[in-house]
């Protein structure tokens, strides 16, 4: 890093430092490096798990083996990429139960149930004001780390197209309360299951039990709640837009508003500690059920 | 007595260089400490501002080893002396000599704010706030005025969006700032800590003002790219962003980009006490 004996003070109107010049000593790269990394390793991953359009579920053959082709559902667990499954031919998720793929497409286009609905949980964390400021830093460098020179002259902030459509965050925000209602429903189900604990098939019939897998979906339904619900547009629509919660009774009676912002605002606090656990809680459980899909794990049943 | 070389920029608007100056290091001692002993032992004629030494009258404000923060806050325990300390002036301000800097532009910022308008007292003369609605605007009230959240925002810092404000709010902005190099005029962004003045206006519950224009069209909100610098920097502790500039800009967005909003107004009419704007002479500027 170079030296602050670049600093320019002979002007009103200062120089422009070139990018990465800091008199700064600490390693402020770190921060916006494992940001990129992780924020990489996320999309990757989930780009792929998406077009897999396969092992989103467990499923068994006749002989009782983990197998993708086979018919049985073996453990009522989703994977959170594919839910709501919009069409899927034999998954008894799936809302309609077909192949809505049109057959024109060249085998190698991308198109799952999968990208059919990841666009609004996608451009929910891409709108988010958390994740804005995490790019921005680390993929950006708009500025790479504070008081640190950036790469370019120009500047629009959020004014212009086509960031001025970050404004349009609460509409995902909207559709985000929603997926968590839908993620929260899979969750119970993942309580319902179609075999007993030795893993025989109840014939169409269902039992309450627990395995790894149903762990994993509530704690990623709780992490992805404690993310949503400290959303700053979720703070603001809830009670932050008030300027007066004594309004228009007195000051001894506020409006609940009140108590829903202060509920907002504990989750708000952390919000960028959610973001980083619940984007990882999402991937992880696709992972699992992945794994457990393709027969390299084996899934626990605890109850 | 362990000793600390400092290389403390001296100059002004026509130039200048670091220049080495040692200290005695002891127990307890902050940065602002080292520039008196420096004064008197080696360099009278150095300049710095400060008032309290106790972080509340925010003069003292530098940049130390790059890091924007207010020298009689910042203890000499807290930065490695093996290496000489870096101590120059705020980079985004004007510089008039050594550590002090020219930042009566951000007064000029502050005189576009209206200031607070209440609305009409209670039947018996008074007005009445509950506790919880002051807790949440005291958070901005702690602001002492010491321009690092301003020094550091890029917007100022690299970008120099240090427009003219009177233009600005004229709306005729054709001023350069003094010492530029005539292209076109710089846009104004107010900056983070004249976002949390409206904010602290804003959110009030007896006020009846609305400065979502001011915010959005003269102090040009929209230009934040909220990353937070501000926050970071902050010797208040202020939440700027999360707490202020967050809340206002979706605040903008009801007014100005939301369209649903837009067509529940226009079904339902205003519910706030914008409608019944009203200026009470109890309040001078
Ligand atoms: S969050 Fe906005 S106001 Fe604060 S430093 Fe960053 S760009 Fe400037
Ligand atoms: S908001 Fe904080 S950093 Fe900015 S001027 Fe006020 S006290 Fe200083
Ligand atoms: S601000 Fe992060 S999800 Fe809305
Ligand atoms: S001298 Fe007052 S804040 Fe440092």
């Amino acid at each position: 890093m170079s030296q602050a004996g670049t600093l320019d003070q002979t002007g009103g109107r200062q120089s422009q430092d070139g990018f990465g010049v800091t008199a700064r000593r600490d390693a402020w790269w770190v921060g916006p490096a494992f940001t990129a990394i992780g924020l990489s390793a996320f999309l990757i991953y989930g780009t792929w798990a998406a077009w897999q359009s396969s092992h989103f579920e467990i499923r068994k053959n006749v002989a009782g083996k983990v197998d993708w082709k086979g018919t049985q559902e073996a453990a009522p667990y989703l994977s959170p990429f594919y839910s709501p499954l919009i069409y899927d031919p034999q998954s008894h998720h799936a809302i309609i139960k077909g192949d809505l793929r049109p057959s024109w497409l060249p085998g190698w286009f991308p198109f799952s149930a999968a990208f059919l609905i990841l666009a609004f949980p996608g451009l929910f964390r891409f709108t988010c004001y958390y994740y804005r400021k995490a790019y921005y830093r680390a993929m950006w460098a708009d500025p790479p780390a504070c008081a640190v020179g950036e790469p370019r002259k120009s500047y629009w902030g959020e004014n212009r197209w086509p960031l001025i459509l970050q404004n349009s965050h609460r509409y995902f925000m909207y559709f985000a309360v929603l997926f968590l209602v839908i993620l929260g429903w899979d969750a119970l189900k993942a309580f319902w299951w179609p075999t007993d604990r030795a893993g025989n098939f109840l014939d169409g019939g269902h039992q309450l039990g627990i395995g790894l897998g149903t762990l994993i979906m509530v704690a990623n339904v709780c992490l992805l709640a404690g993310f949503t619900f400290g959303c700053n547009s979720f703070r603001h629509l809830v009670g932050g837009r008030l300027d007066c919660f004594s309004c228009p009774n007195n000051i001894a009676k506020l409006r609940p508003s009140y108590k829903l912002w202060r509920f907002s605002t504990l989750f708000n606090e952390n919000h960028m500690q959610w973001a980083w656990l619940s984007l990882f809680s999402v991937g992880f459980t696709d992972v699992y059920i992945r794994m457990c899909a393709l027969g390299i794990w084996t899934d626990l049943r605890i109850l | 007595m362990p000793q600390a070389t400092f290389k403390v920029y001296r100059g002004d608007r026509s130039g200048g260089e670091f220049k080495d100056y040692s200290a005695d290091i002891s127990e307890g001692m902050v940065v602002l400490d080292a520039i008196h002993q420096i004064q008197a032992t080696q360099a009278p004629d150095l300049a710095c501002r400060w008032n309290c030494k106790a972080g509340k009258c925010g003069s003292c404000s530098a940049e130390i080893n790059g890091k924007p923060r207010l020298m009689c806050m910042t203890r000499m325990e807290t930065i490695p002396i093996d290496q000489p300390v870096t101590i120059q002036p705020v980079k985004t301000f004007p510089l008039i000599k050594d550590l002090v800097t020219d930042v009566s532009w951000n007064y000029k910022i502050n005189k576009m704010i209206p200031p607070f308008r209440p609305k009409p007292p209670e039947a018996d003369g008074t007005w009445r706030m509950a506790q919880e609605e002051v807790d949440r605007v005291q958070e901005f009230r702690k602001c002492i005025e010491c321009f690092l959240c301003q020094d550091v925002c890029h917007i100022l810092r690299d970008h120099h969006m240090l427009g003219d404000p009177e233009a600005a709010a004229a709306g005729t902005a054709t001023g350069t700032a003094p010492g530029a190099e005539t292209e076109a005029p710089p846009e104004t962004f107010g900056g983070p800590r004249f976002m949390i003045r409206v904010a602290s206006l804003e959110m009030h519950p007896l006020d009846t003002d609305d400065r979502l224009p001011l915010l959005k069209d003269k102090l040009n909100i929209g230009l934040c790219n909220i990353t937070k610098c501000c926050t970071e920097v902050c010797p208040e502790h202020i939440k700027i962003t999360d707490n202020g500039i967050i809340p206002l800009k979706e605040r903008v967005v009801d007014e100005f980009y939301d369209p649903v909003m837009w067509l529940w107004r226009k079904i339902f009419g205003r519910k706030d006490e914008r409608k019944t704007l009203q200026q009470l002479p109890v309040v001078a500027k």
